[in-house]
């Protein structure tokens, strides 16, 4: 973006968080109000991406410090502040630490050759196998990093196929497809899901990390393979055997090992958390202890860490605070008249705006905005969170709706019609799915 | 487009020139390369790569999203991944055919990238 550009979106958010701030609102208390200027302003700098994502999360940070304690009895400042080690946010970093172990020994290049040497030749079989490899390692790894690792395994094969094979296209589109539904499926699986889990508990809801697998890993498994399907109808192969040749030996040292053990016990210990009542986010230490105190890695890796993914996180369980801390929800909720929309409207409504914005701006950011707003309409029902952190997944449609999308494009083998015409059938069957979930079995498992 | 220099390395013993480069993978760290006279053998200086790009660029770039996935910001948009190739293709184009340069500071400037 250009800088006048950055200046002139800069500008306009400033302009409205100021008019919006301190220009008496009829009925609204002033915390409220500067509050809603802030989201203002923050979904301006969001959507716009004026200045990086993160600098927005201080921005915002910063500015709720200043100006919301003093209208808030009994709230300081530093609880604004306090969600940017909240520990979702804890829980989150020891996913990017597992994930780093992973990537720097090569374990995640040799657990995918480990899968995909066993599917055999079949394309069906070499789609499915490449969709359930990439959303295997996007539920603990980025989604970026899993569909960057999937293409450059997947490209010699793509390469050796004819030039006008469908199926080039389908793999093309299956791995990015495949890791945006991958995350969907853990809490460290993208940061949408831990801004749900971060503010569902801010609002005294716990959701451990078996329990949202619980919830989110069904709807993700027929998402992967309603589109598996969906992919073989529409890039029929051309040739009924394909040559995969997976060349890589797999050779792990001990420190491979020792990475795969921390990994087992960590994952162990975040599944098994009601049994043994060690929260999460402490148990999400074990790999940065472990990793760092054996030199398996050191400092620069340390410093290559995510830290701008935790931070956006940060900025949006903040404003996620100050939504409900300033009664700026319940405003909302009165002045909207969305209190008096049945709840199945709601839900419907909220995931049909997420899956719409998630394909313009970043899935986080997407999440960040609307979580805070859900939380307060949708009175005390916590579905339609869920329903939102799994929709602001569902960015399918084009090539700058999520990175992993924006990958596979690179290629320079695919059309924009190709993800268009695809990721809007899978767009609308998550939103079917998200809803057929939300409304019908999540209140059986507790979720209401 | 912004200054650059661009000099060749030469042996500080012969001051051939004549240069090699021994690339060292170790797994689990970062890769080095290692500048070797080829006329005597000297050892000339050794990089610490932070960022590979070969010839085949893309294939290149999902190496490096793959180690950096998580940092990339939405920003980092289709025109970005495709016009990658023809960054790296550009900016070589311009240090191959840039005059050479002896001038000292060039060594100073290198000297405050050291690791």
């Amino acid at each position: 973006m250009k800088v006048g550009w950055r200046i002139f979106f800069v500008g306009i958010a400033g302009a409205l968080f100021a008019s919006i701030s301190f220009i008496p609102i009829p009925g609204m208390e002033p915390g409220a109000q500067r509050t809603l200027g802030v989201f203002v302003l923050a979904l301006v700098l969001w959507v716009s991406e004026a200045i990086p994502l993160y600098v927005t999360s201080f921005v915002i940070a910063g500015l709720i410090a200043i100006f919301v304690p003093q209208h808030i009895q009994g709230v300081d400042y530093s609880a604004f502040l306090a969600p940017f080690f909240s520990p979702v946010i804890l829980l989150f970093l020891g996913g990017f630490v597992l994930a780093r172990g992973l990537e720097r020994y090569d374990l995640d290049s040799v657990l995918a050759s480990a899968i995909l040497r066993r599917v055999g030749k079949r394309p069906w079989a070499i789609l499915a196998g490449f969709m359930g490899v990439t959303a295997l390692l996007s539920m603990w790894m980025s989604n970026t990093a899993a569909t960057a690792l999937m293409i450059a395994v997947a490209l010699p094969l793509i390469n050796s196929m004819e030039a006008d094979d469908p199926m080039k296209i389908g793999m093309l589109l299956g791995i990015p497809f495949a890791a945006n539904l991958g995350g969907m499926a853990t809490p460290i699986g993208t940061p949408p899901n831990a801004i749900a889990i971060g503010a569902l508990r801010n609002a005294g809801v716990e959701i451990g990390f078996l329990k949202w697998m619980g919830l989110a890993l069904p709807p993700t498994l027929i998402l992967l393979v309603v589109t598996w399907v969906l992919i073989l109808l529409l890039f029929k192969p051309k040739t009924k055997d394909l040559g995969l040749e997976i060349k890589r030996t797999i050779k792990i040292d001990w420190k491979g090992w020792m990475i795969l053990g921390t990994l087992i016990i960590t994952v162990l210990g975040w599944l098994t958390e009601s049994l043994h009542k060690i929260p999460d986010a402490i148990i999400s230490m074990l790999p940065l202890v472990v990793f760092f105190s054996f030199g398996l890695l050191g400092r620069k890796d340390f410093r290559s860490l995510g830290w701008d993914v935790l931070i956006l996180m940060g900025g949006g369980l903040s404003l996620g605070k100050a939504v409900s801390a300033s009664g700026l929800d319940t405003w909302l909720v009165n002045s909207l008249g969305m209190g008096s929309l049945p709840p199945v409207a709601l839900f419907i409504g909220f995931v049909l705006l997420t899956v719409i914005l998630t394909n313009f701006i970043s899935n986080t950011s997407a999440a960040a905005l609307v979580v805070p707003i859900v939380i307060g309409v949708a009175g005390g029902g916590n579905s339609p969170v869920i329903g939102v952190a799994l929709a602001a997944s569902a960015s399918m449609l084009l090539p700058i709706s999520t990175p992993p999308n924006a990958i596979a494009f690179g290629s320079g083998q695919l059309k924009v019609k190709h993800m268009f015409r695809t990721g809007l059938i899978v767009a609308v069957i998550s939103i079917g799915v998200i809803m057929l979930f939300g409304l019908l079995v999540w209140p059986h498992l507790g979720i209401g | 487009m912004e200054k650059f220099s661009v000099r060749v390395e030469h042996c500080p013993k012969c001051h051939s020139r004549k240069t090699e480069n021994l690339v060292r993978v170790q797994t689990g760290k970062p890769v080095r390369v290692y500048v070797r006279c080829t006329d005597c053998g000297t050892f000339v200086a050794r990089y610490t790569l932070e960022r590979y790009t070969s010839d085949k660029t893309y294939e290149s770039l999902l190496d490096y999203l793959r180690k950096h996935g998580h940092s990339i910001s939405s920003r980092f948009r289709a025109h970005e991944v495709e016009g990658f190739s023809k960054e790296v293709e550009k900016e070589y184009s311009d240090t191959a055919s840039a005059p050479l340069s002896d001038d000292k500071r060039l060594d100073e400037l290198i000297w405050e990238h050291r690791r």
